[in-house]
């Protein structure tokens, strides 16, 4: 499903959190949203997924705009993946997956024999299957993760938004979260991913969008958008953007020379 | 026990089930039996039977009496009670997102013990007690519920903080009754009303306190898919299809009703809506899908059992409220100490 973001604008009161931003995220393409702490990032979610209303502009979902969905239209057409947590409660993998139908059973009733089989077939598709009786709360902080997508998965939206997916992961679950993140927008899901690591932006994105003091910095594919200048515009932080592997992958390589120079500056400046 | 499967069988959850009915029947016609004045097996079978065939009574007039105006009552409203209890324990729980809620948490008890002081120090009638408490009760947690709707922040958060507020005033409230009350014969019924007892309550009160119960405890069952999600925090459940208000304020209505009918006729009676939960969270685990049914459920076969207890153990009754603190409270630590735990 096609997101449409108009000319979003947000505030808490004083200063605005979020200014004018528009973007497009497109069913096939994986968006991730580059931008430092406090940048809005979180805001724009909260946005997306119905949470926040107060703003002005508008946010379409194939068309329609979310403000006259009900939650539970909404839940049927966007999923969010939260940064996987420690509930109060420890619930069974297999149930937490479950709960994700709860947008199609709705009010009273209690999941059918196809809510069931989803469960199944999201539990074998991200490899999970083995996890189903063990306690979400027992598990691995990756393992955890792809529970969530999971349930995102049962909850049929086609529209994924992931906030950070590899946060606290180690190296080798970061390369597989998002390999899997990438997996699922092929098969033609809308995928909207925020993320520190400007490295799986330029390794796995469609597209970026970069978001600096509640306004949009650049938006576009990584090749032409994610440039040595909108790091530093971004993070303050110097890089070089090199080529490896034979051209296939680029890589962001801070000069740590200069960073670290300029740090020393800073500090000495203090 | 990293490895440990917290996920029920619904094979096991059926046994499970099945044996908790057997129970709370067998405590049912055990409850019939037991009592200072002893109505053998035969006759209790001649007493019941002989309502629906015609059989010349072989059993004392005041038996029957005791069997249907005091019994009778008695053990239904303990089941009714315990199940009450359990299920706005469990719902609350959920809904706070926090397992050491109870059902006192929006201040119902607090609320229904001023309203019955109140009624007591007024020299009102027993029905009217029991009316002042329920009324109260529910007062009470309006009263909650509107300051929360009108307090900044964390609505959750804002939820517990005016329950607590509000009952510690209605507590106060509580005890200046108590300073003007008579010590002679009102200070004493306060009191012991404070205790929680299922001692005296009749046959209407079965009428009085089962329909709130009834209209209480049946969204509670129902709603127990979505009470799971909310489990998670509001914007999770949102973001799911959850209509966070609407479910939340049913599951709040619904638990105070259950609550203010049970407190309005059996007093104060506390732990049974903490530590019956976590009894059947350690039975079926955490999924409120089976973990309401087995509240509801070992709620009345635990307050049954206790009530048993608290009117046979010693010549004087025991109020029932002293003895679920007496077992609930070790209970609790035994569950919470116990390896193999199900959290």
């Amino acid at each position: 499903m096609t997101v449409e973001v108009k000319s979003l604008t947000f505030s808490y009161g004083q200063g605005n959190v979020l200014e004018d931003v528009s973007f497009t995220a497109r069913p096939g393409r994986l968006l991730a949203l580059l931008g430092p702490n406090g940048v809005g990032k979180s805001t724009l979610f909260r946005c997306i997924l119905g949470l926040a209303d107060h703003y002005s502009g508008d946010i379409f979902v194939e068309g329609e705009n979310i403000r006259s969905l009900t939650s539970r239209a909404l839940a049927q057409r966007i999923a969010y993946v939260p940064q996987y947590h420690y509930p109060s409660f420890n619930f069974s993998v297999y149930d937490m997956v479950l709960m994700g139908t709860v947008a199609w059973t709705g009010g009273f009733s209690a999941p059918k024999r196809r809510h069931l089989d989803l469960v199944d077939q999201a539990l074998q598709k991200l490899d999970i299957d083995h996890l189903r009786h063990r306690g979400y709360t027992h598990i691995s902080g990756g393992e955890r993760q792809l529970v969530l997508i999971a349930r995102a998965l049962v909850q049929e939206a086609k529209t994924l938004v992931m906030d950070e997916p590899t946060a606290n992961l180690d190296y080798g679950n970061q390369l597989k979260m998002m390999a899997q993140v990438k997996e699922l927008t092929r098969e033609g899901y809308t995928v909207i991913v925020s993320t520190h690591n400007p490295d799986h932006a330029l390794w796995f994105a469609d597209d970026i969008l970069a978001l600096s003091a509640g306004k949009v910095l650049a938006f576009g594919p990584p090749a032409q958008v994610l440039t040595s200048q909108l790091i530093s515009a971004l993070y303050g932080a110097e890089v070089h953007i090199a080529s490896v592997n034979q051209g296939k992958t680029c890589i962001c390589v801070p000069e740590l020379d200069k960073n670290i120079q300029e740090g020393e500056e800073k500090y000495e400046q203090m | 026990m990293a490895n440990k499967t917290v996920q029920i069988q619904p094979g096991r959850y059926r046994m499970i089930i099945i044996g908790l009915l057997i129970a709370l029947a067998g405590l049912f016609v055990l409850s019939f039996l037991l009592g200072r004045y002893p109505i053998p097996p035969r006759e209790l079978c001649g007493i019941l039977l002989g309502k629906i065939f015609p059989i010349e009574p072989f059993w004392t007039e005041r038996m029957e009496i005791i069997l249907f105006n005091v019994r009778l009552p008695r053990i239904v409203l303990a089941a009714c009670v315990g199940c009450s209890l359990a299920a706005a324990g469990a719902a609350y729980q959920g809904v706070f997102q926090n397992p050491m809620a109870a059902p006192d948490i929006l201040g119902a008890t607090n609320g229904a013990a001023f309203g019955a002081a109140l009624a007591i120090l007024w020299g009102m009638s027993k029905r009217s007690i029991t009316w002042m408490g329920f009324v109260f009760s529910l007062i009470t947690v309006a009263l909650v519920l509107f300051v929360s709707y009108k307090a900044k922040g964390k609505r959750i958060l804002s939820l517990v903080l005016a329950g607590i507020m509000i009952g510690s005033l209605f507590s106060a409230g509580v005890s200046f009754i108590k300073l003007v009350a008579d010590p002679s014969d009102q200070l004493p019924a306060i009191t012991y009303w404070l205790m929680g007892s299922l001692a005296g309550v009749k046959l209407n009160d079965i009428l009085f306190a089962v329909i709130p119960m009834a209209i209480g405890l049946i969204p509670l069952y129902f709603l127990r898919h979505q009470l799971n999600v909310l489990t998670l925090g509001d914007d999770e459940a949102k973001t799911m299809g959850v209509n966070v208000k609407w479910v939340r304020g049913a599951v709040i209505v619904a638990s105070t009703l259950v609550t203010a009918a049970s407190v309005a006729v059996s007093g104060v009676i506390g732990w049974v809506g903490l530590v019956v939960p976590h009894l059947a969270r350690r039975l079926v685990g955490n999924n409120y899908r089976y973990l309401m049914p087995a509240s509801m459920l070992s709620g009345a076969v635990f307050l049954l059992l206790v009530d048993n207890v608290s009117r046979n153990l010693l010549a004087a009754e025991i109020p029932i409220g002293i003895l679920t603190a007496f077992v609930g409270a070790p209970f609790f630590i035994y569950l919470i100490t116990r390896e193999g735990e199900r959290y």
